[in-house]
């Protein structure tokens, strides 16, 4: 392969469609339309929770609203595209609540992994439920919050490993697969089942690892170094 | 199926569909089961809408994937394992795409976020020159493939920036395999002459 056909395979990173909509309803409703248009909760789920980080490198050359470098990896946008910080109201994720741990389990289809590592979670939070009370977003809380693990039913699927990254954003391995390291700061959004994109808060702007694993997507977030992080990713049972 | 591109269906939990190859799928939509299909739909959503966009559906590539799907559901029938479905499914993507063209008679496929590259805005302290150059060999790249004849640029989307074998891009493009290698060489051969003269203009 010549530095051509190199540089057209790189390019697909940086072409990559920032979000993928969700067509299943449409096309139900098209091919059944006398019936009643119902959702099917858990083929959406495979599609459509995803979390979007903005990340905000200071000083990045702007690019004119073009060559964005987007960058899509297990349910995560990572745009390192020069961003305007989030405006708005910080919202939290969609109803979001406290729940104890064995509660969380019996209100999300996935088992609930927790890392050994930080052993048992401070707090937990579960996150947008869908109609039949099962959410998609669970949250594992330590040191009074300041560390965040963070686990999502479903993944977008995962073709593209080749990526431009820039200094802040790095390709890692958590068990043999993909993983990816934000180092520097970022704001976080969150994309809702209806491809909303919500602010999700600015609590923490401290760096995040991002891996998937058993087709659940995990993000990491707070003041830990990247091989702390990767520590406590590998401690999860 | 090829290595890293899942056909597995992520995260819906301990469901009987979690397990299901898009064959046994298949299977079941004709056997008259529509929630097999909402399956395969989401299954095949992103690739779809990928293939769409970049070969140059633009801001109607939701609605050439909507086409798509309730196209493929109808003609179901007549799908043969011989491809995989997902390949069957790009196929039909692709020729919807054409369509759009034709109908339109749009001359340009790559309405791209990078289509309208710019030169770079000079940035902070830290910007590297070496970035600065990537994000301009990026955009001249893409200007680049936007002067390609259609049909060559199809074969570099699919080869490149789709990353699909020449058995797949045959599928998806309806193209004789040596149809796909001729046509993806002398589309390469182009692109470097178009690079060459885009130097050779700003030198």
């Amino acid at each position: 392969m010549d530095d051509l056909e190199r540089e057209l395979r790189d390019l697909t990173g940086w072409l990559e469609p920032a979000r993928t909509p969700d067509v299943t309803a449409r096309v139900r409703a098209r091919l059944d339309a006398p019936a009643p248009r119902r959702r099917r909760r858990y083929v959406l789920a495979t599609v459509l929770a995803a979390l979007l980080v903005v990340a905000l490198p200071p000083g990045r050359a702007a690019l004119a609203d073009a060559v964005t470098g987007l960058l899509r990896f297990s349910g995560v946008v990572i745009d390192s595209a020069p961003a305007p910080p989030p405006t708005g109201t910080p919202s939290p994720l969609p109803a979001q609540r406290h729940v104890a741990l064995a509660q969380a389990q019996r209100q999300v289809r996935f088992p609930i992994r927790v890392p050994s590592r930080l052993g048992a979670p401070e707090r937990v939070l579960v996150a947008d439920p869908d109609g039949a009370g099962g959410h998609r977003v669970v949250s594992l809380l330590y040191r009074g919050g300041t560390v965040r693990l963070d686990a999502f039913d479903g993944s977008l699927d995962i073709v593209f490993h080749k990526r431009s990254l820039g200094a802040d954003v790095t390709l890692t391995q958590v068990g043999g697969e993909f993983a990816i390291w934000v180092g520097g700061p970022h704001a976080l959004a969150y994309v809702d089942r209806s491809g909303t994109e919500r602010v999700a808060t600015a609590r923490l702007s401290a760096a995040t690892l991002i891996w998937e694993q058993g087709g659940l997507s995990y993000r990491l977030e707070g003041d830990l170094t990247r091989e702390q992080a990767l520590d406590v990713a590998a401690s999860l049972r | 199926m090829e290595p890293g591109r899942p056909g597995r269906c992520h995260g819906s939990g301990p469901t009987a569909e979690a397990a299901l190859d898009d064959d046994d799928l298949v299977t079941r939509v004709r056997a008259g089961d529509r929630e097999a299909y909402d399956a395969l739909v989401a299954r095949h959503t992103a690739s779809a809408y990928r293939t769409a966009v970049l070969l140059g559906a633009g801001p109607d590539a939701e609605d050439v994937v909507q086409e798509a799907f309730v196209k493929a559901y109808r003609k179901l029938s007549r799908y043969r394992a011989e491809a995989s479905f997902r390949s069957w499914l790009l196929a039909i993507v692709a020729n919807e795409t054409r369509n759009l063209h034709r109908t339109r008679s749009r001359r340009d496929g790559l309405t791209l976020r990078a289509a309208a590259a710019e030169p770079v805005v000079a940035g902070g302290a830290d910007d590297g020159l070496d970035a600065v150059l990537a994000a301009e060999r990026r955009a001249a790249l893409v200007g680049a493939l936007r002067l390609l004849p259609a049909r060559d640029r199809e074969a570099i989307v699919c080869r490149y920036l789709l990353d699909l074998g020449e058995d797949e891009t045959a599928t998806v493009l309806g193209l004789p395999r040596g149809t796909v290698k001729s046509r993806t060489h002398r589309a390469l051969a182009k692109l470097r002459a178009l690079l060459d003269r885009e130097v050779a203009h700003r030198g």
